[in-house]
Formats: structure tokens, sequence, C-alpha cells
């Protein structure tokens, strides 16, 4: 650390980082020196010279744990700044610091450190990983959606219809494909850099999909669950749930917004998409996942006819204003035990169980 | 024959009283200075201290512990001068070599302008020690500019002084600077021994919070009532440090040049 020539290098190595486009400013402990130097040099000539200054500043400063921070025996601390709003620019910035110093300075050993320089690489990492890391998630959550399905099918042996769990399941990626691409053209377009920060919202926005969708689907399910048509089960899995997907988002939204009003830039970033992302996987639930809904639910073999005939008197009893819909429960008591029972626990339309109720009341 | 029966009873009755309080440790002995104020104890101490010689040389090793960290030793020989009421001091770095050369100039012969010349190995000439740099640790040590100052002796009329307390072993004092821009410290508390030699001082700081502990070891007491310590440890709790001063050589001198005391002397 005493060695002039040492020092004359590192002195010359922080000019240099200074004339670089993105530096604000570098600073070291060798800005000092030249106010303690006697005569009109303005670095230490000897070793003697350096040591002594630099002992008389470490007397100056009350606590030894910040001389050592700027610098110790085996060198010193350069500290460069760069007015950086994303880790990429940061990331650029150290790059071309080490270059510098490896190219010009090949006797140096530039050995980076701090939060900023960690920062930028771990951003590094996750940056490049996230695009992998996202295709990897598509098929894990096809996997677990999947087997999700397929267990809440054999709960359900008597059901006439039911979610076919691997059509189900793609459904449930459609809505978030469509906002992930929605958001990488937005970021294309707005050159928004993938960092740390944006990187981030992939995992945010792939929880929000998925509640939506699992909250569309459940009710869709439930409604089939309980001998709904398709067109039925989705009319009340939108028309009559599908405020809670909208008011879910909105709440979503609300929290993240917060984050629009950040004085840090990658944090404003974060908000702005996490609003997109929800926007965009909000719309894909309610209407692209609702677009394939009807493709993915399939008629048990050993109850279609009794499904078709079930649907031809279902359509009759919509279509008829004649028929006292009071009257059949009492005729046929023990066979709407079953279904009325299933309709007092669960959320289903009433309108919809009563009319389920009186057609099978006719059947018998 | 009765009045005298009497007046021996009272006599024998004080005389016995006498004994039983002084066996007992009621009352102070005699040389125990119970008139004294804290200020007279300190001053006696330091009057002790330099009537001893005028002038004398010591040769000191000195050496820095801190947590986890190697031990750092230096060597540095310490002239003294005393007068009336003033000293003289130069310290001045043998080894390790980077610090050799290194020296400081306390002149204290007008206490209230002290003046403190330092001198680094590079340096053409030595420079004046001023202000705030005077509370600064100096050589790497736990001892500032100003408690070299004082090691030899206290201008008293600096501080207010209080007793707080006193037993058999001596005396516990403590010290608060009169005017507060002429210490980095808030308060001392100084602890003397019946021979009123200086055994312990704790330092603090201007909140009051404990900086160091300066505990005289090796006390090495004169038959005319002097003394001095051989081993010094400063135990910085503040900074987990420790500095052990240890007189190798000491050579009382009284005709010790007075160009030792000079400025020009640091940069021989």
């Amino acid at each position: 650390m005493t060695d002039p020539q040492f020092l004359a290098q590192a002195a010359a190595l922080q000019q240099q980082i200074g004339l670089l486009a993105q530096s604000r400013g570098v600073t070291s402990i060798l800005d000092k020196l030249p106010q303690l130097q006697d005569g009109d040099a303005l670095l230490p000539q000897t070793a003697q010279q350096a040591h002594d200054q630099l002992q008389l500043i470490r007397w100056d400063l009350a606590d030894e744990r910040l001389a050592n921070f700027f610098w110790y025996d085996g060198g010193l601390v350069l500290m460069a700044s760069h007015p950086a709003d994303d880790s990429v620019s940061l990331r650029a910035y150290a790059q071309a610091i080490e270059q510098l110093a490896a190219e010009e300075f090949p006797q140096l050993q530039l050995l980076p450190f701090g939060r900023l320089h960690s920062y930028h690489q771990t951003d590094l990492y996750i940056s490049e990983r996230k695009p992998m890391n996202v295709l990897w998630t598509m098929p894990l959550v096809l996997l677990f959606a999947v087997l999700w399905f397929w267990r809440c099918n054999r709960k359900l042996q008597r059901a006439h219809r039911r979610l076919q769990p691997l059509q189900a399941a793609a459904a449930i990626c459609l809505p978030f494909v469509f906002a992930y691409s929605v958001v990488v053209i937005v970021m294309a377009v707005f050159a928004i850099p993938l960092d740390q920060a944006t990187a981030c919202a992939t995992a945010l926005g792939i929880n929000a999909a998925i509640d939506f969708d699992l909250y569309l689907l459940e009710d869709f399910r439930e409604a089939l669950n309980q001998g709904e048509s398709a067109d039925q089960a989705l009319q009340y899995a939108i028309g009559e749930r599908g405020h809670l997907t909208l008011l879910d988002a909105g709440l979503n939204a609300i929290c993240f917004s917060l984050l629009l009003a950040s004085s840090f830039i990658p944090m404003q970033r974060l908000g702005g998409i996490m609003l997109l992302l929800l926007a965009t996987c909000a719309f894909g639930a309610l209407f692209l996942l609702a677009g394939v809904l009807r493709s993915c639910v399939h008629n048990s073999g050993e109850n279609n006819a009794e499904n078709d005939a079930e649907n031809d008197a279902e359509n009759f009893a919509l279509a008829s204003t004649t028929a006292p819909a009071t009257a059949a429960p009492a005729t046929a008591a023990p066979t709407t035990a079953a279904p009325a029972t299933a309709a007092s626990t669960t959320p289903t339309p009433k309108t919809a169980t009563q009319t389920n109720g009186n057609m099978l009341g006719e059947k018998s | 024959m009765r009045l005298l029966s009497f007046t021996t009873m009272s006599c024998a009755i004080v005389l016995l009283t006498t004994c039983v309080v002084q066996t007992f440790g009621l009352l102070p002995t005699a040389n125990a200075a119970t008139a004294n104020t804290a200020e007279q104890i300190i001053q006696r101490s330091w009057q002790l201290y330099r009537q001893h010689t005028p002038a004398e040389q010591e040769q000191i090793t000195l050496q820095t512990t801190k947590d986890g960290e190697a031990t750092r030793e230096k060597t540095l020989l310490r002239w003294t001068r005393y007068q009336t009421s003033s000293e003289q001091v130069v310290i001045k770095f043998d080894t390790p070599a980077a610090d050799a050369g290194l020296a400081l100039l306390i002149d204290r012969t007008d206490r209230s302008q002290q003046q403190m010349w330092l001198r680094l190995p590079s340096w053409v000439k030595a420079r004046r020690v001023q202000g705030q740099r005077q509370a600064q640790y100096f050589a790497g040590t736990d001892f500032t500019f100003e408690d070299n100052a004082e090691l030899s002796g206290k201008a008293t009329e600096r501080y207010n002084y209080r007793l707080l307390d006193e037993s058999k072993n001596g005396w516990w004092i403590e010290a608060t600077v009169k005017n507060p821009s002429d210490s980095a410290y808030g308060r001392r508390e100084i602890w003397l021994d019946r021979d009123y030699a200086i055994t312990r001082i704790d330092y603090f700081d201007r909140n009051l919070s404990l900086i160091k502990t300066l505990q005289n070891i090796e006390l090495k007491k004169f038959p005319n009532g002097g003394w001095r310590p051989d081993l010094m440890e400063m135990r910085n709790q503040q900074e987990a440090r420790l500095t052990v001063l240890k007189v190798k050589a000491r050579q009382f001198d009284s005709n010790l040049a007075s160009q030792i005391f000079s400025q020009e002397f640091l940069g021989d």
C-alpha cells in the first residue's frame, strides 16, 4: 500500500475510471494525500512519505474501522459511482471498469466488491435464467393442475360431466401465456430491461393468474358437478362469480400501484408491470379461459343418454311456462332428496337446482 | 485523693476510647490527610512525582493489541524535564523502521499555552498539533496527544475535583475539566493509593460513557515519596484494544541538554 508506484497507478486508474462516459464520480483515499504532501508533488514519492501520510489520516479518523474501509495493507478502495436506474446499466459500467483495468493496468489487481457489485451479478444470474424459469413453470403448472383435476374427478364418480384434466390444465396456462406475451411486447417496445426488479414480476404474475384461473375453474367444475350443462356452468362461473376475479385483480392492483410512487425507478417499473400483468391475467381468465372451457368438459359415457334426455327435459322445463314447479317435489320426494341436499350445501344457483330437481321428478 | 482518682480515670477512658476508635479505623490515621481536599490530594501526588528528579530519560516498549489481530510492538525514548510547575516532554520512536524518527515535543512551560509539535519521519520539519487533533490517538496507541501530555503532570488548575470515596487503600477522585474545550473527556475518575501514587484512571467521553481505563501496574516507590509506573496498561473499551507501555530502563539525569526539548531535535 505504501509503494509509491502502486499509488501512482491506482491514481491513474481512478482518473481513467472518472473519464468513462457512465461515471458520475470516483473517489479514494488518494484524493486526500496531496493535501498532506510536502512540496509540489501530488502523491507520495517515497514509501516513508506514503506511510506517514496514511498514518496521519488514520490518527485523524476517530474510528479505526473507518480507516480500514478506505485502505488496508494490501491495497486501497476506489469508490466509483454511476447514475444507474437499472442493474443492466450498472453491469455494463462494472464491466467497463474491469475491462479498463485489465487492458491498461495489468499490474493492478482489481477486486470488485460491495452491494452494488453483487447486485448486478445476482441480477445477471436471475435475469439470464428467468426465461428458462418461466418456460419451466408452464409444464409444472400443467402437471400440478392435471393431478389436481384428476384427483377431483376421482372423488366425483357419479358426476355426469367432468373437466378433462389435461385440457383443463392447459386452459389454466392460457391466461398467463397471454399475459406474458403482452408484457414481453410492452417491455420490448418501451425498452424496459429484464433485471432483478422486473424479473420478480413473473413469479407474482404466475400467482395472480393461477389464482384467477382456479377461482373460475373451481366455480365451473362445481357447477358441472351439480349437473349443470357446460353453458350453465359457464354462466354461473362468469356471470355470477366472475366479479370475484375482478375484485381480486382490483385489490391486487391497488396494492401494487403503490410501487408506482417509489422514487426507485426499478420499483416503479415493477409496479407498472404488475398492473399490466394483473389486467392481462384477469382478461385472460375471464375471456380466453372462458372461451376454451366448454371444450374441456367430458360427458361420462354411461350417462350420455340420460344426459341428453336431461338436457332435453331441461330445455323443455326452461321453455315451459305452465308446469307448476312446486307440484313436482311432492310426487318425487325420494328421488329428489339427494339433489335437494346437495343444493342446500353448495353455492350453485337456486334456479338451476330447482329446475334440475323438477326434471328428475318428472322422469321418475 | 478522690480528685486524683477521677482525673486518672478520665484520662484512662479517653486513652482507651482513642485506642478502640483507631484500632477499628473509625478515625483516619494521622497521615491520611483528612483535611485535604480532592484537589490537594492530586496536587500532592504530582508534587511527589516531580520532586524526585529534575529530568529523566526512559526507554519504553509499547505493545498494541486489538481483538483478533497480531500484537504490534514499538520502542521509543522519552525525555522529560521538570520545572517548578511545568514540564517539557520529548518522545521519539526507534522501531519499527517505518516509525523510526516519529517524534513529539510537548512543551508545557506555560500550561495555559501548552504546545505540541509533531514530526513524522518524512516531514522536513515539525508541525504544530492544534485543536481537535490533540484529542486523537497518537502513533496507533490508545494514548491521545492529550494523554501523553498528562502522563508526566496534570494541570490541576484546569479541573474541578471531587472526592468520591476514601478508604484505608486510598482515594477515589473525580476530575471534570472546567472549560470543556480544554479536554476531549467529559470526566476522569482517578484512584490513588495511600502513598499518593495514581493506580488507575477511568476516562469518560462527554456523554459520560467509559472510553478506556489506564492502570499503573508496576509502581515503583522512592524513599523520598516519589513514584513511577513501570508498566502501564491502557484498555480501550470502545475500540476493544489494549496498549501496554513498559519502561525497560529509566535514567534520572539532571543534565539533560536543553537542545533535546526543541523542535530541531525532533528532526535529528
